[in-house]
């Protein structure tokens, strides 16, 4: 019983991990209403902005995250406003092709997984930062785990109260929900719609630049290391429920404990195969994901 | 469009055009160009495929490659361990293929915009894992993630080997005919039409008497037919096929991209598609692979991200304008009001 | 139909003939007959090929370098492309094929993409657009497969290093030769390893930990170490296939831990071998004797820079190459250096089999004296080398390389080349078999339990 205990500890923290990658993407698919294929393309260019301030600086990404985590701010809200906007005004405007945003970021993911192969070619890379390489252990030694884990675990929350506060307790917040909820209704009410998406989406990519920073001290750095949280990010996201904050938490948690927990009676491929089921599950019976139905008008 | 009336790049007349030189080309060309050429049409078939439902009826499908990945599989499997012979493996595969596509279409149609897609994309996921780790189902071998050599016929045309690359071209060629055919009699139909309805606006069609579900499955239904015929092909022109590929997520996209590059919901639009990207990549993989890994990829990526910009209704009408602006330079101005 | 219409088609069909045409002279071009540089220029040139004095003979040979460049298994394509590059411009600096008057070699690069369809078209453009006599490559073993695929259709003889499926020389193909092992020799030396240990240490018998990735490799070489262990009744006590590309191992650690495993085998590419070896340490795993790893991440110099001396040390790794052979000779620790400094990595066991490779397909040139196909075929067949120790070509310490009659290299019954190596305090030290192994390389056996440590 008590691996099972285990097991559930590390299933929650990494469930915190997968959270803090999926809380900014939550933002931007509960807002702009797009599929952001670049997400995990973002989430590698992140980490590699802190794999060259670690090793030619020696800045730690905890650190440098309240430097890049700006920079990709600042980023996502021009990416936005230059790029996406024309695309969104466009859509808006025919019902012909709704997916041209969504093609638009399946490009860009190429884009930038490829121009990084060339920079930085394949090989894998670690920040051998201190929270890399020490360990938290609990309970006489039988729960042990990075730091730098423990550390995206407590961020996620951070992260997540954070965007919760911006979204629900400001005056800027009142406008993004005034955007997600009815965007022509808000365009009429005189709110900057697009100067607003881009906030949203800016929001967004910060938080998975602060992702991002958990994540090189974590894993790995490589060009493809997009692909191992991107997709899983979406299902995260739309399990939780379109939007909602809190919901991508509990998705985070599910697919953690899914890997953890449940890979420790069945094998992990069977596992993993099991995640996918439970989101198609969920996705077909309850449509709004885990908590998106109580937050819909 | 002042010139449209007289021009030889409109209508049907375009479309036999492109036929014709896509046809002849290969005969003059040598071997590496027919070799393209049979992607080429590989391709196209598989975008049109997957452009029957999802580009006419707008649920975009990233998970397609799933039931290319059974037909290859099921016509394979029956070849090796039965002697049955691929052509008619593969109308097994695709009626297989068939069945799975509505099962699994029916409670996921009801998904809408971005939740469709996930759903297939977490289909692929799954069935994708399931064959790799799988070496058989009950009495059937499916060999896991080492995938199924082909064992050589020695060029047998009854078994669908052959030794000249012209074959398979015009193997390709013809699916893709009837690819082709299949979309332009569907689009001129009811079925056409109403897909048409249900993508501009599924709850007005629905408003209107369509029965949404019903039509879109039928068109899923024979998307998933002629798509597992590609996963056919696929198994016998490769000689392999194994999981990583004919069930991945990668290849899914690649066909949709072929489809929303070229024009998705026109009937000409993935074979446009097919026609500008495979050879594109393929040069651009030529030149620069080794040099700098990854340039290839970049500017296919860069590629895209102009095309959704600057075309926002595909290759299709660029294409068609362009040949049209060099017709007018060649022949002069000839304007006919309309 | 107007007139004017009808005039304009004629007109475009002439164009399209001329087109067609063109292509078609771009495309015979470049035949494999066709050793000169072909009229589109789309070839890549390697630096070894720029760098050769064009004009000593005029003659250029081109060999096909066929790895996965990118995709999942780019860093260690990128090695083996490395390594052939490497060993293409020394022997063109030495003067070229001889039996060809000096021509020069030139290697074409083309990439797989780690997938088994591109890398068919990748090897079918090599034939017959950049016209190349042979090709090397393709690493993975589904890609081996369909690239020999087209190599046996063209009639052009393949080289295949790094693929250990056994159907790559089960097809009967002749034109298809390996010269790496294929998975069960790789799998066996580490059993018959075992084997010396249980004998040193008297015992009866082992229970085995299996963690795999679950692709062809992976699953291929857990098969065949279960056969072998259960002729010897060993107990397997976790059976564990795993997905590419994980975020966190924990929850396969914790079985391992729960199992309770004597030994545990280990096959995973290098981005899961630095997570999984990160997350065994971190829970002080204690396997008595050993971590078993066929090599894929143990052997990529990545994993290495990733993870401290302590997380790997004591672990067993079955290095496809002769480990001991940069300290044994001089000349192999020029080549490491030239490696170091031209590439930037340690040498690896990547790297020697891409110059390995390379360097039979330049002796069965020098052999043939000529590029047409069927006499190269027959000159890689008869290539029969033996390590003295001395030999350019056997940088990767293959015992020999000499095919039998599926063109599988036999290593002439000898030792297949690969060495058992231990960790010990972040060195690799090289123990089985005998002759690999150094005077004084003891096992550190049974490893300290992480509470000794």
């Amino acid at each position: 019983m008590n691996n099972i205990f285990i097991a559930i500890l590390h299933g929650l923290i990494l469930g915190g991990a997968y959270s803090l990658i999926a809380v900014g993407l939550s933002v931007i698919f509960g807002v702009v209403r797009i599929i952001n294929f670049s997400h995990g393309a973002m989430l590698m260019a992140s980490a590699f902005a802190y794999y060259e301030l670690f090793t030619r600086f020696n800045v730690d990404p905890f650190f440098a995250m309240f430097f890049i985590a700006p920079a990709f701010f600042i980023i996502g809200f021009l990416l936005q406003k230059v790029i996406i906007r024309p695309l969104l005004i466009r859509e808006s405007a025919s019902v012909l092709e709704p997916t041209s945003v969504m093609l638009f970021t399946i490009g860009l993911d190429y884009a930038i997984c490829n121009l990084y192969l060339m920079i930085y070619t394949s090989r894998y890379k670690t920040l051998n930062t201190w929270s890399y390489k020490n360990y938290f252990r609990a309970f006489d030694n039988s729960f042990v785990t990075q730091y730098s884990r423990i550390i995206a675990f407590i961020l996620c929350f951070v992260v997540a109260f954070g965007l919760w506060f911006i979204i629900n307790k400001t005056e800027l917040g009142k406008r993004i929900r005034a955007v997600s909820q009815n965007r022509d209704a808000a365009a009429l009410c005189g709110v900057d719609v697009h100067t607003t998406y881009g906030i949203a989406f800016g929001l967004g990519t910060a938080a998975l630049a602060i992702a991002g920073a958990a994540m090189s001290s974590f894993y790995l750095v490589s060009p493809s290391v997009g692909n191992v949280f991107g997709t899983k990010s979406f299902m995260i996201v739309v399990l939780g429920g379109l939007g909602s904050i809190p919901g991508a938490i509990v998705g985070g948690m599910i697919f953690g404990l899914i890997e953890q927990v449940i890979a420790q009676f069945i094998p992990s491929t069977m596992a993993s195969m099991l995640s996918f089921a439970v989101f198609l599950i969920v996705l077909v019976l309850m449509p709004d994901g885990l908590l998106g139905s109580r937050k819909r008008k | 469009m002042t010139y449209k009336g007289n021009s030889i790049f409109k209508g049907k007349f375009f479309v036999w055009l492109t036929l014709v030189i896509l046809a002849v080309i290969p005969l003059f060309s040598g071997l590496y160009w027919q070799g393209i050429l049979v992607l080429v049409c590989y391709y196209a078939y598989a975008a049109t495929a997957w452009n029957f439902i999802c580009g006419y009826a707008g649920t975009m499908s990233l998970g397609h490659s799933v039931y290319m990945g059974i037909g290859g599989y099921i016509s394979t499997i029956i070849l090796e361990t039965k002697g049955i012979s691929p052509w008619i493996g593969m109308f097994i595969g695709a009626a297989v293929a068939m069945l799975l596509g509505v099962i699994i279409s029916y409670p996921t149609f009801r998904l809408k915009g971005p939740y469709f897609t996930l759903s297939s994309i977490a289909i692929v996921e799954l069935l994708g894992t399931f064959i790799s780790n799988t070496e058989s189902l009950g009495p059937i071998p499916i060999k896991g993630g080492s995938g199924w050599s082909l064992t050589q016929t020695g060029n047998q045309a009854s078994m669908f080997e052959f030794s000249s690359k012209l074959s398979y071209f015009y193997i390709a060629f013809a699916l893709m005919l009837i690819g082709l055919f299949v979309t332009y009699k569907m689009s001129e139909s009811k079925l056409g039409y109403y897909l048409v309805a249900i993508r501009s606006d599924d709850d007005a069609a629905r408003s209107l008497g369509i029965n949404v579900t019903k039509y879109k499955l039928i068109a899923m239904a024979i998307s998933c037919f002629m798509i597992s015929i590609a996963g056919t092909f696929y198994a016998q022109y490769f000689r392999y096929i194994g999981p990583d590929r004919i069930f991945s997520y990668d290849l899914s996209v690649q066909v949709a991209l072929i489809a929303l590059i070229g024009g998705q919901g026109t009937v000409m639009g993935p074979i446009i598609g097919a026609i500008v990207l495979i050879p594109l990549s393929e040069i651009l993989s030529s030149k620069f692979a080794g040099q700098m890994s990854g340039l290839n990829l970049f500017l296919y990526g860069v590629v895209m991200m102009l095309v959704v910009y600057f075309m926002p209704h595909g290759f299709c009408e660029h294409v068609v304008s362009i040949l049209q602006k060099v017709e007018e330079k060649i022949f002069g101005k000839k304007k006919v009001k309309e | 139909m107007s007139k004017g219409k009808v005039k304009r088609l004629l007109s475009l069909g002439l164009a399209v003939i001329m087109t067609a045409s063109m292509i078609a002279g771009c495309g015979n071009s470049g035949t494999a007959e066709a050793p000169a540089s072909s009229a589109e220029g789309t070839e890549v040139e390697t630096e070894a090929g720029t760098e050769a004095p064009a004009a000593a003979s005029g003659d250029v040979v081109k060999i096909g370098s066929l790895w996965p460049l990118t995709g999942g298994s780019a860093t260690i394509g990128q090695q083996h492309a490395d390594g052939a590059e490497a060993a293409i411009k020394e022997i063109n600096a030495n003067g070229g094929i001889k039996s060809m008057g000096g021509a020069q070699i030139q290697l074409v690069v083309a990439d797989t993409e780690t997938a088994a369809d591109k890398a068919s078209v990748a090897c079918e453009r090599l034939i017959t657009d950049d016209g190349v006599s042979m090709i090397i490559g393709a690493y993975n073993s589904t890609c081996c497969i369909s690239s020999s695929e087209v190599a046996q259709k063209y009639s052009i003889p393949y080289i295949s290093q790094g693929g250990v499926a056994t159907a790559v020389t089960d097809r009967g193909y002749d034109y298809v030769y390996r010269i790496n092992n294929t998975a069960t020799y790789d799998v066996l030396e580490m059993i018959t390893a075992l084997d010396t240990i249980c004998e040193e240490n008297n015992l009866d018998t082992l229970t085995y930990a299996l963690v795999y990735e679950n692709s062809d490799w992976g699953a291929d070489n857990a098969r065949i170490w279960k056969e072998a262990a259960d002729e010897r009744g060993w107990t397997c006590v976790l059976d564990e296939p795993v997905t590419n590309g994980q975020a966190d191992m924990t929850s396969q650690v914790l079985k391992v831990k729960d199992s309770g495993a004597d030994v545990l085998n280990v096959s995973f590419y290098t981005d899961d071998s630095i997570v999984f070896s990160n997350a065994l340490y971190a829970n002080q795993v204690d396997l008595p004797w050993g971590v078993w790893s066929v090599g894929g991440g143990w052997q990529d110099a990545a994993f290495f820079e990733a993870l401290d001396q302590e997380v790997y040390n004591y672990h067993f790794v079955q290095e496809d190459w002769d480990m001991c052979g940069v300290q044994n000779h001089e000349w192999i620790q020029e080549v490491a250096t030239q490696c170091k400094e031209t590439y930037g990595y340690e040498m690896t066991s990547f790297f020697a089999q891409g110059w390995t490779v390379a360097y039979i397909a330049y002796y069965a040139l020098e052999a043939a004296g000529t590029t047409d196909a069927e006499t190269l075929r027959d000159a890689i067949k008869g290539i029969e080398l033996h390590n003295d120790g001395t030999d350019r070509a056997l940088l990767s310490g293959y015992s020999a390389i000499a095919f039998d009659e599926k063109n599988q290299n036999t290593f002439d019954g000898g030792a297949t080349g690969g060495t058992i190596v231990q960790y010990q305090d972040g060195v690799a030290v090289p123990l089985y078999p005998a002759e690999h192994s150094v005077e004084g390389n003891v096992p550190i056996l049974p490893i300290p339990s992480f509470s000794e440590r």
